[in-house]
Order: C-alpha cells, then sequence, then structure tokens
C-alpha cells in the first residue's frame, strides 16, 4: 500500500489527484515502493515543488528552484495539459524545449519518472468520468 | 436558541381565535403552533436574531392567501413569506412573530411553460432542482439560468430578490427577467402585473409574455423582502439551450489584477457569465476547511461560460475571449487561461460543483453558520474593495472567501465577502469582522441585497431623504398596517 499525501497547495493538490489514480495498481506500486527519489516540478508562473518518493510513501513540499534534486522538471501550465491530453508528446516536447529537464543524462530516472507521473497523468485525462458526485462516495 | 419574546400582537383577537380561523382557512393538518414545528423557521444560517413565529401555514391556493390577508390585515398580524429556508439576511425571521407562509410545501407547481415567448409560470414554491429536471425532461432546448445555490433553493425568492445566476453577464440582475407576477395586496386583493394585466378573471396562461410598456407597478414588489404583498405568481423568462457550451478557468496572480480582468471579458458581450473566488474558495471545495495561500499561488479564480448555436460562432466566441485575455497580459496582468473540464479532471472533479448548477457547495454548506456581504458593486472600484477586504479577513484570521460577478457586460459587479463559522462559538468574531466589512464596502458606494436589518440600518445613515421618505410613503400606502413582514429595512 502506498501512502500519498494530500495537498495543501495548488500543485501538490492536482499532483496528489494524479498519482493517487493508480495507488492500487500493482504495477504502479512496484515502481514507487522504495524508490526513493526527490523529483522539482516547476510550473512556470506558479512555484516550485518537490515531489518526495520515500519507501511507501510520496509526500509534496513547497521548494526553491536551487534545491538540490534528483530531477528537475520545467514546463508552463499548457504544455502540462499539452501532454495529459496527448497533444504532445515527451520527446518532441524537449526538442521544440518546451519542458526543461535538468538531469536529463540520468536517463534510468528520468524514464521511470515518465512511467510513475506521465503515464498516470494521462490515464486521468482518458478517464471519462466527468462527474464529481461519483468521486469518493464514502466520504462528504 | 430562540428565546419566544413577549408581544403584543393579540390585542383585537385572541391567539386561540386566531389558531381557530387558520384552521378554517388551511384546514387543523396544514397550520401549526407547537414549539417543535415553529422552531426551524425561527433563524437562519446567519447571525440575524432568531425571533418564533406564532404560527406556520401551508398554503395550496391563492383564495385562502385572500382570506388569510384579509384577516391578518383586520386583525393587525404579521404575515412572513417563507419557501424553503435556505435563506440569509434572516428575510423570513419573523423579526414581530405572526403567521410564516411556507410556500414550499404544496404550492410548488410550474403551471405553465410558453415555448414560443420562452417562459415559465410558477407557483412560489418551485425550486431550481425542480424547474431544471423539468425543463431538461420536457424542454431541452430551453433553459433557465441556476445560483451557487443547492437544487432545493426557490426559483421565485431569488428572481425577486434580485439574485444572480450563471447567465447573468449577459443578463444582469434575475429581477430584470421577470414578465409577470400575481400579487396580493394588504386588503386581501388579487393583483396581476405585466402583460398577465388583461382579463377580469384568470389570466390566459399564455399571456404572462412581458413586463412592459404599462407603468412597471413590478417595482412594488421586487426587493422589498416580501414587504408589500404576497407573490403568488411569478413568469420567469427562459432561453435557447445552445448545443455548444464550455467553460474556461481565469486563473489571476495579483489581487486587484481580477478586477481589469473581469471587467476587460465582460464587455467582450460574449461570456454568459463571469465568476471569481478566492483561491482560498477552490481549496474548501476540496474539503481544506481552512486553507491558508501560500507564496506564489494564484490569488482567484475566475470562470468564463461561453455557449454558442453554431460551432462556428462558439469557437468564434472563444477565439475573441482567448484574444481579450492575451490582451491583457501584454498589460502586464499575470492571467492563465485554461479549459476547465480539461483542468477540473487533473486537479480536482470536486470543483466541477461551480459548473454543474444548481448544487450543493461544500464550501457553502460545511459549517452550521453562513453569513455575507453581498452586495452589488460599482465595478471601477473593485482594485481597491479586494485589498482591503483580503485584508480584513485575515486580520481577524479567517480564510479569504471573496466571491464577485459582472453583471450586464460590465456595467455593474457583484462583490460578495462570504463569512463560514461555527454558530454559538465564533459569532462575536464573525459579526465584528463582517461589521468592518459591512462599513467599508458602504462608503465605497456597494449596495448590499438580502440585506438584515442591522445593515439597513447603517445604509439609512447615508440614503438621501428623498429616496427614505419615498420609500416610507410607498410602504406605508400599499401595507397601512405593516402586517407584510414587518421590521424588514427597518420598517
Amino acid at each position: 500500500m502506498i501512502s500519498i499525501q494530500k495537498g495543501e497547495d495548488l500543485l501538490s493538490i492536482s499532483l496528489s489527484t494524479i498519482l493517487s489514480y493508480r495507488k492500487n495498481e500493482a504495477e504502479f506500486q512496484k515502481l514507487v515502493i522504495n524508490w526513493n527519489k526527490k523529483i522539482l516540478i516547476v510550473i512556470e508562473d506558479f512555484y516550485p515543488i518537490e515531489i518526495i518518493f520515500e519507501r511507501d510513501e510520496i509526500r509534496f513540499k513547497v521548494s526553491d528552484i536551487d534545491k538540490k534534486v534528483d530531477l528537475k522538471v520545467k514546463m508552463n501550465i499548457y504544455t502540462l495539459l499539452d501532454l495529459a491530453y496527448g497533444r504532445l508528446g515527451p520527446i518532441k516536447a524537449v526538442i521544440k524545449r518546451k519542458i526543461r529537464i535538468k538531469g536529463l543524462f540520468k536517463v534510468g530516472i528520468l524514464l521511470k519518472f515518465i512511467k510513475i507521473f506521465l503515464n498516470s497523468m494521462q490515464m486521468v485525462a482518458a478517464d471519462p468520468n466527468n462527474n464529481y458526485y461519483e468521486l469518493n462516495k464514502e466520504t462528504k | 436558541m430562540t428565546e419566544t419574546k413577549e408581544r403584543n400582537l393579540y390585542k383585537k383577537i385572541s391567539k386561540e381565535d386566531v389558531y381557530k380561523k387558520l384552521k378554517g382557512i388551511f384546514g387543523s393538518m396544514n397550520v401549526t403552533d407547537k414549539s417543535v414545528d415553529l422552531y426551524p423557521y425561527s433563524y437562519d444560517m446567519t447571525e440575524c436574531e432568531p425571533h418564533m413565529p406564532d404560527f406556520v401555514v401551508i398554503p395550496e391556493n391563492s383564495t385562502q392567501l385572500i382570506e388569510l390577508v384579509k384577516f391578518c390585515n383586520q386583525n393587525l398580524l404579521p404575515i412572513v413569506p417563507y419557501i424553503s429556508g435556505n435563506n440569509v439576511g434572516g428575510l423570513t425571521i419573523p423579526e414581530h412573530g405572526g403567521i410564516v407562509v411556507d410556500f414550499g410545501k404544496k404550492m410548488n407547481k410550474i403551471l405553465h411553460v410558453n415555448e414560443n415567448m420562452m417562459y415559465a409560470l410558477l407557483e412560489p414554491g418551485v425550486t431550481f432542482g425542480e424547474l431544471k429536471k423539468y425543463l431538461d425532461e420536457n424542454y431541452p432546448h430551453l433553459r433557465y439560468s441556476y445560483p451557487f445555490a443547492p437544487p432545493y433553493a426557490g426559483v421565485v425568492g431569488n428572481v425577486i430578490l434580485s439574485g444572480m445566476n450563471n447567465l447573468s453577464c449577459k443578463l444582469g440582475s434575475m429581477g430584470d427577467s421577470i414578465n409577470g407576477l400575481e400579487v396580493i395586496t394588504a386588503d386581501g386583493e388579487l393583483a396581476r402585473i405585466g402583460s398577465c394585466f388583461y382579463g377580469k378573471e384568470e389570466a390566459d396562461k399564455d399571456s404572462w409574455w412581458s413586463r412592459y410598456p404599462m407603468p412597471d407597478l413590478m417595482g412594488l414588489f421586487i426587493n422589498w423582502q416580501g414587504m408589500t404583498g404576497l407573490v403568488t405568481k411569478c413568469a420567469v423568462q427562459l432561453w435557447p439551450n445552445p448545443p455548444h457550451k464550455k467553460t474556461y478557468l481565469g486563473v489571476v496572480f495579483g489581487l486587484p489584477d481580477i478586477g481589469p480582468v473581469m471587467r476587460e471579458v465582460g464587455r467582450t458581450e460574449v461570456v454568459d457569465d463571469i465568476s471569481a473566488v478566492s483561491i482560498e474558495v477552490v481549496k474548501m471545495t476540496i474539503e481544506l476547511p481552512e486553507p491558508k495561500r501560500i507564496p506564489g499561488e494564484p490569488d482567484f479564480a475566475a470562470l468564463f461560460s461561453i455557449s454558442g448555436k453554431t460551432e462556428s460562432l462558439f469557437r468564434a466566441k472563444v477565439e475573441y475571449l482567448k484574444q481579450t485575455i492575451e490582451n491583457l497580459k501584454n498589460q502586464g496582468i499575470k492571467v492563465l487561461l485554461v479549459d476547465i473540464d480539461e483542468f477540473s479532471k487533473l486537479f480536482s472533479l470536486r470543483v466541477r460543483c461551480h459548473l454543474d448548477l444548481p448544487a450543493v457547495i461544500l464550501s457553502l454548506v460545511e459549517y452550521s453558520g453562513l453569513t455575507w456581504f453581498g452586495s452589488y458593486a460599482p465595478t471601477h472600484k473593485l482594485e481597491k474593495l479586494i485589498p482591503k477586504v483580503n485584508d480584513l479577513f485575515l486580520k481577524y484570521d479567517v480564510p479569504p472567501f471573496i466571491y464577485m460577478k459582472i453583471m450586464k457586460y460590465a456595467h455593474y459587479g457583484i462583490f460578495r465577502p462570504i463569512l463560514r463559522y461555527n454558530k454559538f462559538k465564533d459569532e462575536d468574531k464573525i459579526h465584528s469582522l463582517l461589521n468592518e466589512i459591512a462599513e467599508f464596502c458602504i462608503a465605497e458606494g456597494c449596495i448590499p441585497y438580502k440585506t438584515p436589518i442591522w445593515m439597513t440600518d447603517k445604509m439609512r445613515e447615508i440614503i438621501n431623504p428623498g429616496w427614505l421618505h419615498l420609500f416610507e410613503k410607498v410602504k406605508k400606502c400599499i401595507d397601512p398596517n405593516n402586517i407584510f413582514n414587518p421590521g424588514r429595512w427597518n420598517t
């Protein structure tokens, strides 16, 4: 079982929604558990946010751009939406410099992060449910 | 708890005889004087002081109400109209006791829909949920407009108190969309106002199509908070339901900058509705009841709804919206525009409760108390109003909750700071905050609607004497014995 922190800032809330989508999936758990990496995401105009993968936990922390992490990914919100909804592929985004990655040479980390984050985001985007009242029926 | 105050209502007739008469009019099953039944009618969500009614009656038709009004006028008994209890500002709290008329239980029929002239004739108890369901099932090509209110809130109460709904950027106040009213005045006479005024007896059901051009008597009942008569029928305009619809989310960084964004988008004349909320409200929607704004987060989220009867018309409108946002960016305003359908999936589908109206919106119902300074506002003052009111929230350690709208393509706006609180616990603090907000905003020219009595008291200090005298003369003329919702507006 993976524990994913509930976000309290806008970006953490969104990351929590995306990463929680597959939290019960065995393949996702295998990718995440004991990965022990820190990824910094910078959405332009907003603020840097750190995703901390530690043992069986995923946490978020409002951070700063110079923080030493395993991978830094920078893009704007429109690129994020284009990636999620399949209008732009990750390779093309990098080539067109719509995504900037610091740690690009750490191919293993980058590919794993793509599998964890980008794939989850695309699955959330592709979910046909658009009704909030069908979410978490057990909560208020 | 509501305390029953000593009153001197029953000088002309005993309370027992009143009870007997009411049972005669409405039937014993539709009248109560039991405290357990009266209590829910004694308070609302706000800080307004509760007062117990003496009776609650459940009418079925106008004939019963005519008899009630005549009886009350003769015996000087207050009458307070009530629909669904989803009130603010103490509007249906019986300030002077008397008889609460609960329209919500039996006078809640959709009497007629005229497809050609696009209106619905309603009894006062019809709710937004009922109207939406009825139109969706029977007239899907027509639509009404809905507020940020639950499906069980009343339509007629909303229009006659100049509510604002999700077509308000286009239409303005809902009070403007009334075609006709049927009202009972203090002498027990039934009057029909609007194009339905022809006909000695019943009006033709297809005659409720216009408010004009006769002398506009509707103003005697709109925004009077039930002080001038009982509304028993109301015809509201409907609009074509276009097939192409989408809502865009504008995320604005910088507190005052939401002002020009809303105004400029409003002036494009392509947007059906514009509503903006403090960013904290977005978090409240997803179960963070006491959110904090984090440095770097935007300050406001605004929803822009667009519709079009054809794909190309719709696209042209979207294009113009995007161009307007680009122009604002070029002026140095930091604003991002995204498709809310796309954004909400990745953020939280819960924010969609603001789109699928009418809806129970968590941020408005999760505390036992809710109050506001709900006002019509001069839009050129938004840049001044927003930072000051935001600071007042922070001063009292209350998460800012500012809700705004642009009305009638930016002719005027809505500025509504909303305060959620625990009743019997935070009341003093919240009232003190609301008082400061009210004093500041009224001084800046904001005009509160659904106004509590203590707020009209403040307004009276600066309203011109001529208006007040005219207002009092009209009230006295139309309700000489002050039986209709006495106490409202300090009457």
